[in-house]
């Protein structure tokens, strides 16, 4: 370890670089906690802040969501609880975690249920941004959070829906908000368009924050015709563009009274690629992709003989993954919004990572201070079949690196399963 | 007890009378900044801001030993908290913010207090408190600086004083000077918390054609003299958690090179910066490099302009953040005549800042007065 640090330093002094992990290569296995179920775990991948403190979003089986943090000198938060409520339409067992939004310096947030949440990375404390409306106190629903948190030195703002916690029962549209998350409120507010529209449905979300631009699939009944689109705002909330979308067989529906809606939602968030081709997984299997210059309604299209299960963002292309004969798979999203036969390959990073985990494995028990070794027997992926697979934005944890949890043994207490799970950083890459 | 009356007795027979040089400097700095995408609190900020005033008290007792004390008034402020209450504004017995109040206090007012050995001319040892020589401005004096600040990527890679020790050489009259030494590492903006380690830096300036001092300022009457120079920090430390046991050890390595030129009133100097941290757990790399330049060129009648630009990124191994500085300006010597010019600055400049990564750009004047006395 000496030779190789020594050797690091002589490297820095000439200004060569070195410590990133290669391709399906893990680093320090850091062990926080013992959660409630059994692979594949409701968990998010995890994300990280500049200074490095890491952030794992867990639900638990009666879908309350916990996030634990870890700092970037070692240790974990013991788990922060968000006390959210589940949005109004999300019964039927769906999840309640709608994914992180972000992160900054020394903090990150995420999006479940009905709240917009903060956590700090140094304490691990959460707590709920915008809970309230200041001025009528009445409680708030975050029914769209875009995942894009626009810094800049003096502030750190984002775009969101929010209505009232009653307004879902008169199916009244919500408001588009910019919140300033360290105020705590929104310094900006504009009603729904069209302000009549009936059972307005936020259908997925998602970013490019190097196009600075935040999208929402909205879907809405206006005048007994549903309509579905894409909007594109930018970081002040203003409306860039709108994109028709055209779902087979959607029809309006009475929210108020309960029936079904009947336009699949999007799995994950949606991700784009450098040119501003954006995609999402849909929870039917099909995969909606655009771009801001469409001029015709685009359609979920079906994707080439294999199972998708998420997106990647590598570099400057996205790719959409997924399962094909028990084995990891990738295929690249072409600049027509189209995945094709001929592009997808196995995924051998993944693979890699996979076989990497066979047999015993060194893990940092850090759910107590002082931090231990301990070692599992052949741990798997917490989140997916494979490492890396799914529909949630992969952490640029570090250049060709990402963050990833690994579940290790499961023990039955209280009548629950309880499993082991760490947190690694790992190579990545696409063929 | 007859020993020690006999040894305080040959203490008083050796007594010399102190050799003490008091020196100082007045410089009040009038700045206005616009910052148009920031809060609207933030926006505009105008008034005196970065003045200071210097007290330097430098000699010697008895050789080969030399002491200097250089204290700094006015600058290094922050906003020290003073009180801090709950407010529970909807009176449900939750604390729903907390009432603040700060005043603005000096963080440190210790430029340099140093102990210094000089047994010979060429050589010398010098423990205390001051700027850590890891790139040629840190060598300047504050009052010998180009602009009324350092240059912003020279600030971000090692910032203020440390405390420690440095073995300091100059060879063939100035032509060589070299440094190495031994800090505790406090000005390297490294993570706070329960953390030890030391801090290792050494440093070599060339001036092949003869010496050639750090000041910025003066060096206008001159033959040509040039200089090139390297400087590294070596900054290891263990990071322990709150019951005192070790988590990481990280290896934090800063390099800079420098080069510099002086002809008849023309001054151009360079650095380059660049840095790696490593960690025992994390495998994320900390990297970033940095750059400025800077020229002044002295005119008849005490005019100086100046201009000077610099760049740094930041955390290139993950998210890249750009920034970059340019500041033009014109010093003004109304004492140009007399044998020390510098007496009397009067400096005004123009000052931008764009954070390119976060789209946020400020920018604006400053006017400086300083009196060297």
């Amino acid at each position: 370890m000496k030779q190789r640090l020594l050797l690091a330093i002589l490297a820095g002094a000439t200004g060569c670089r070195s410590g990133l992990l290669d391709a399906g290569k893990w680093g320090t296995f850091r062990y926080f906690a013992e959660l409630e179920g059994e692979v594949p775990m409701r968990l998010v991948p995890p994300i990280s802040d500049r200074d490095g403190n890491v952030y794992v979003l867990y639900e638990d089986n009666v879908g309350d969501s916990v996030v634990y943090t870890g700092q970037f000198l070692g240790g974990w938060s013991s788990g922060c609880q968000a006390h959210e409520l589940p949005l109004g339409d999300e019964a039927g067992g769906k999840t309640n975690l709608h994914g992180f939004m972000g992160s900054s310096d020394d903090r990150a947030w995420f999006w479940v249920g009905d709240a917009l949440v903060e956590v700090d990375g140094a304490t691990g404390q959460c707590t709920q941004v915008l809970d309230s409306d200041p001025l009528t106190v009445t409680d708030l629903q975050f029914v769209a959070a875009v995942p894009w948190i626009y810094e800049t030195p003096s502030r750190r703002t984002m775009v969101a829906l929010v209505r009232g916690v009653s307004d879902i029962y008169f199916g009244v549209p919500p408001y588009k908000v910019v919140v300033d998350l360290d105020l705590g409120r929104y310094v900006a507010y504009e009603v729904f368009e069209p302000s009549d529209a009936e059972c307005v449905d936020v259908l997925g979300v998602g970013s490019s924050p190097e196009r600075e631009e935040g999208v929402m699939l909205v879907a809405y009944t206006l005048d007994g015709t549903r309509h579905a689109e894409v909007r594109y705002h930018n970081a002040k909330g203003a409306l860039q563009a709108t994109i028709p979308v055209e779902f087979d067989g959607a029809t309006a529906y009475d929210c108020v009274g309960g029936e079904a809606r009947t336009e699949p939602d999007v799995v994950g968030f949606m991700q784009a690629n450098a040119k501003g081709i954006y995609a999402g997984l849909m929870s039917d299997g099909t995969l909606l992709a655009f771009h801001d210059q469409a001029t015709e309604g685009v359609q979920p299209q079906e994707l080439p003989d294999y199972t998708p299960v998420g997106l990647v963002r590598f570099k400057s292309d996205l790719w959409v993954s997924g399962v094909h004969d028990d084995r990891p798979v990738i295929g690249k999203l072409e600049e027509t919004g189209k995945v094709t036969e001929t592009s997808v390959r196995q995924w051998e990073a993944s693979e890699k990572a996979a076989a990497a985990l066979n047999g015993k494995v060194k893990v940092l028990d850090q759910r107590y201070s002082p931090s231990e070794p301990v070692n599992w027997e052949s741990p798997t992926t917490a989140i997916g079949p494979w490492p890396f697979l799914s529909p949630f934005p992969l952490d640029l944890y570090a250049d060709g690196t990402t963050g990833w949890l690994i579940a290790g043994p499961s023990f039955e207490s209280s009548s629950q399963i309880r499993t082991s799970v760490a947190y690694a950083p790992v190579g990545l890459s696409v063929p | 007890m007859s020993l020690f009356v006999w040894i305080a007795a040959l203490g008083l027979a050796q007594a010399e009378t102190p050799e003490v040089e008091v020196s100082g400097y007045v410089a009040p700095v009038f700045k206005a900044i616009s910052r148009p995408a920031a809060r609207p609190v933030d926006q505009q900020r105008t008034g005196m801001d970065g003045s200071k005033a210097g007290l330097i008290f430098k000699g010697n007792v008895t050789d080969p030993w030399l002491f200097n004390i250089h204290l700094v008034i006015g600058t290094d402020a922050f906003q020290a908290l003073t009180a801090a209450s709950p407010v529970d504004t909807d009176n449900n017995g939750t604390t729903d913010a907390i009432q603040t109040d700060s005043e603005p206090a000096i963080r440190n007012i210790v430029e340099e207090a140093t102990v210094s050995y000089m047994p010979v001319s060429a050589f010398d040892i010098r423990v205390g408190r001051m700027r850590i020589p890891f790139t040629s401005q840190a060598q300047s004096a504050n009052t010998k600086l180009m602009f009324p600040e350092r240059a912003g990527p020279n600030e971000i890679f090692l910032r203020g004083t440390d405390l420690g020790g440095l073995m300091e050489t100059n060879l063939f009259d100035k032509r060589i000077l070299a440094s190495v030494g031994v800090f505790n590492g406090t000005g390297t903006a490294i993570t706070a918390g329960d953390q030890r380690g030391v801090l290792y830096t050494a440093r070599v300036d060339l001036n092949p054609l003869g010496s050639f001092g750090f000041n910025e300022t003066s060096e206008w009457k001159g033959p040509f003299r040039m200089g090139i120079g390297a400087g590294v920090i070596h900054n290891p430390y263990t990071a322990y958690d709150s019951s005192g046991y070790p988590t990481v050890k990280v290896n934090d390595l800063r390099t800079a090179l420098s080069a510099r030129l002086a002809f008849y009133g023309l001054y151009v100097s360079g650095e380059y910066l660049i840095r790696q941290q490593l960690d025992s757990m994390s495998s994320r790399p900390v990297w970033a490099t940095g750059w400025y330049g800077q020229t002044g060129w002295h005119l008849p009648l005490g005019f100086e302009p100046v201009f000077r630009m610099g760049e740094v990124d930041q955390d290139q191994s993950f998210d890249p953040r750009k920034t970059k500085w340019v500041d033009a300006g014109l010093n003004f010597y109304p004492a140009q005549a007399s044998d020390r010019p510098d007496r009397v600055k009067l400096t005004v400049h123009y000052l931008s800042e764009d954070r390119v990564s976060e789209g946020e750009k400020a920018q604006g004047v400053s006017a400086l007065a300083q009196i060297t006395w």
